[in-house]
Parts: C-alpha cells; structure tokens; sequence
C-alpha cells in the first residue's frame, strides 16, 4: 500500500514536471514570434507572423553588419570616439570623490585581430571642458584604471560598435528585448534608417539612480542610409504615468581605421604593458 | 501483468529519485559566486552576484547566510557593499552602500535593478564588499567577496 502511495506520487510528479516541460517548450517556441520571457512583457509584431519577424530582424542585422564588419575585422587601430549626454541619472561617485560626469567624450584606441576582437587598447573620458577625467588600458587580458590605479581581469572583446542593437535583435529570443521596429525618413536632408528596440516590464522596473519606476526601455539607433554608420544612439524611458524621458544620449564623433594612434596613446600602453 | 506493473513502478521510482539527485546537485547559479568557511558553530558564506536581466537593464545582489547547520547568529549582513559598471575600464555608474545588518538570524540578502550606462566597448558589472558576521563568543568578521559579469 505504502508502495502503491510512493508510485502514485512518483507518477504524480512526473506528470507535473512534464506538463511543466511541455510549458517552459511552448513558451520557448513563442519566442520566435517575437514574443519574450523573463521581467519582459510578451510583444506581438503587428507587422506579421514570425517569418516577416525574422525576416525583418535579418535584414537589420545585415544592414548594421555592412558597415561594421569591415570595420571590425582587419587587424590594426581602431578609433572610437563618442559624445554622451545623460539626463535625470544618479551616477554616483569616482573612487576620488569626485562625481562620475554624466556628460563626457569617450575616446579609444583599440588594436584589433582579423578577427574583430581588441587585445590592447587605450580608453581615454573627457568631460565637455577637455580635460581627462579617468584613462584605461587594456593589455595582457587585464584592465588597468591608470587614474585611480585598479586593476581587474578582461577577455578580448568585440566593439558594439551599434550599442548591441544588432546583438538584441539577433537574441531576441533569451528575452532581452520585447520588440523592434525599423523606420527611414531623412535628418538634415540626409537619408537615415532608424532602428528601435523596446523592452516593456511586465511590472515597472525600479533601476537605482532613476528617480521613477520604468514600464519601457526604447533604445534609439539612427543610421546613415548610405555609409550604414551610426550617427546616434538614444534610450528612453517611460514610467508609469505615461512620461516618456530621453535619459541617454550618444553622438558618434568618430569610427575610424588609423595607422597608429597617437604617441601619447602608445607611451601609456607600454608603460602599463611592461 | 504483475511483473510488469511492478517493472513500470520501479521505472518510474528511478526516474523519480534521479530527479531529486539532480536537484541535490545542481550547479550553482547563474550570475552568483558564493564562498563559506567554518565559522564557530557554523559555516558562514557570502554570496554576490550579477546578473544581465534584459538589454538595458542588470540586476546585483549581495546575500550573508550560515549554513551546515542553519544557525541564528547575533550579527549578520554586510560592513559595505558597492555595485560598480565599468565601460572598457572607465567607471560609468557607482552604487556605494554603508553597512546592513540583522540581528539574531541566518540570512541576510538585498539585490537592486540598474541600467546598463552607455557603452560602445565592453561593459562590466561588479558587485564587491566585505560581509560581516558575529557569534557570540567568537571574533568578529569581516570577509571580502567580490563578482563580476560582462554586460551585454
């Protein structure tokens, strides 16, 4: 009798965790349609079913990789540099006390292999008066802050050249982003593609350092519908009572191959690499 | 038609107690670093972790608890905690926090919800901090942790 209980319930529980499986694997398939897990509420493309979904994922995929794969892949310097603006964001505090800017130029030098990834490079931030704020190197699969002289283990890593638009699109489906859309109009004459992603909570989200509880995330790419470059770069919040804040801004400055960086840049990299 | 009721029994025990030898041993989680060390009457870990929740968001945490046995202590929690994001080895956001601490139980644990700050490199979440745990009749402790999680 005691048998025949611990059976039942060995079947018991069996049917649950299958019927739990067959859930979690129905839930899976919903992803292709564009659909997301996790703190994401589901999104459903209005523009069609999941073929014209990853078709449309596709096309912005290889629209944005036509301009950074040749970018990326050639071994050499690659210069970055990038104007950012914040707004309505607690940043906190530097290590000195100082507080972390919250609009600054990012300006980077990366040596890259054929393959795309940085084993070296110089990462300098500006605040908008020019004068340096903080400076990184990376050699030797470690990351050097010279400034306030902390060091910590890193990888060899691939630019986000676009801000991982490219990348949440082609991973929509681990729920890091609830949908996107692609739109072209012109700015200053100039034909542009624009390319969104949004991320909608399920719940309003609390994210330290912003003052209200966020429902959506849009993050805003405009490229230049010639060269396929990013110009720009914005995120978006809307909290619950329907307020939508641009609270990040990026303007590209520059993307560009160069034979050597400057000497400045050269000499700290072999002071911190020997 | 006994022999093979009973096959299907014992087919479905298997299967039955094989689950919950995986769940015994499952691999820690995703995200979470965790060191315990003998502590008077009992093990004391601490715990960090950091965790990529969507594209523009990450979650980090902190967690002080004993175990082996479960024991109540007097003093139990963190002597400061920061959560730090780094862009290509510049600091982007820092989240430092005092001390927190319970008294007289065996857990204590807090995880916030932050924006990943604009980066064009690589970005790297850390949460770091000493944890803080007193028994009656032993030293006072103060022990290190630290993780970190590339955010993408």
């Amino acid at each position: 009798m005691k048998l025949r209980t611990t059976a039942r319930a060995s079947v018991l529980f069996l049917v649950v965790s299958v019927a739990l499986s067959i859930g979690a694997a129905a839930n899976g398939t919903s992803h292709e349609d564009g659909v997301s897990s996790g703190p994401l509420a589901p999104s459903v493309d209005p523009t069609g079913g999941p073929s014209s979904v990853a078709k449309s994922a596709d096309e912005i995929r290889s629209f944005i990789a036509a301009w950074t794969e040749p970018l990326l892949n050639q071994s050499g310097w690659l210069h970055i540099r990038e104007e950012i603006r914040q707004e309505g964001l607690a940043l906190g505090l530097l290590p000195d006390g100082r507080p972390i800017p919250a609009n600054y130029i990012l300006d980077a030098w990366c040596l890259t292999g054929e393959d795309g990834l940085v084993t070296e490079a110089v990462v300098e931030m500006y605040d908008l008066d020019g004068e340096r704020v903080q400076a990184s190197v990376f050699a030797g699969h470690e990351w050097t802050n010279v400034t306030f002289q902390i060091t910590f283990p890193g990888e060899a890593w691939r630019p986000s050249l676009d801000h991982g638009m490219s990348e949440s699109i082609a991973n929509r489906a681990d729920g890091r982003i609830s949908g996107f859309a692609r739109s072209q109009s012109s700015q200053s004459g100039r034909p542009i593609v624009e390319t969104s992603t949004f991320e909608a909570f399920t719940e309003a989200i609390r994210l330290e350092g912003y003052a209200l509880d966020v429902e959506q995330i849009t993050n805003r790419a405009v490229f230049d519908a010639h060269s396929h470059g990013l110009g720009s770069f914005e995120t978006t919040y809307r909290s619950e009572d329907g307020l939508e804040k641009t609270v990040a801004g990026v303007l590209v400055l520059a993307v560009e191959r160069v034979d050597e960086p400057p000497d400045a840049i050269l000499s700290l990299l072999r002071e911190v690499s020997q | 038609m006994r022999a093979l009721r009973l096959i299907v029994l014992a087919g479905v025990l298997v299967l039955a107690l094989s689950a919950v030898v995986r769940e015994a041993t499952a691999s820690p989680q995703l995200g979470t670093s965790t060191s315990c060390a003998a502590y008077g009457t009992t093990n004391a870990c601490r715990s960090k972790t950091v965790q990529n929740v969507s594209s523009s968001t990450w979650n980090a945490g902190v967690r002080s608890y004993t175990t082996n046995p479960v024991t109540n202590i007097g003093v139990i929690g963190w002597s400061w905690w920061t959560v730090r994001e780094w862009c290509s080895g510049v600091i982007t956001y820092e989240d430092a926090r005092g001390p927190s601490v319970l008294t007289n139980t065996n857990t204590h644990q807090n995880s916030f919800n932050y924006t990943k700050h604009s980066c064009s490199l690589t970005r790297t979440g850390y949460s770091m901090g000493n944890h803080d745990f007193h028994q009656s009749g032993y030293t006072h402790i103060y022990p290190y942790k630290e993780y970190s999680e590339v955010l993408w």
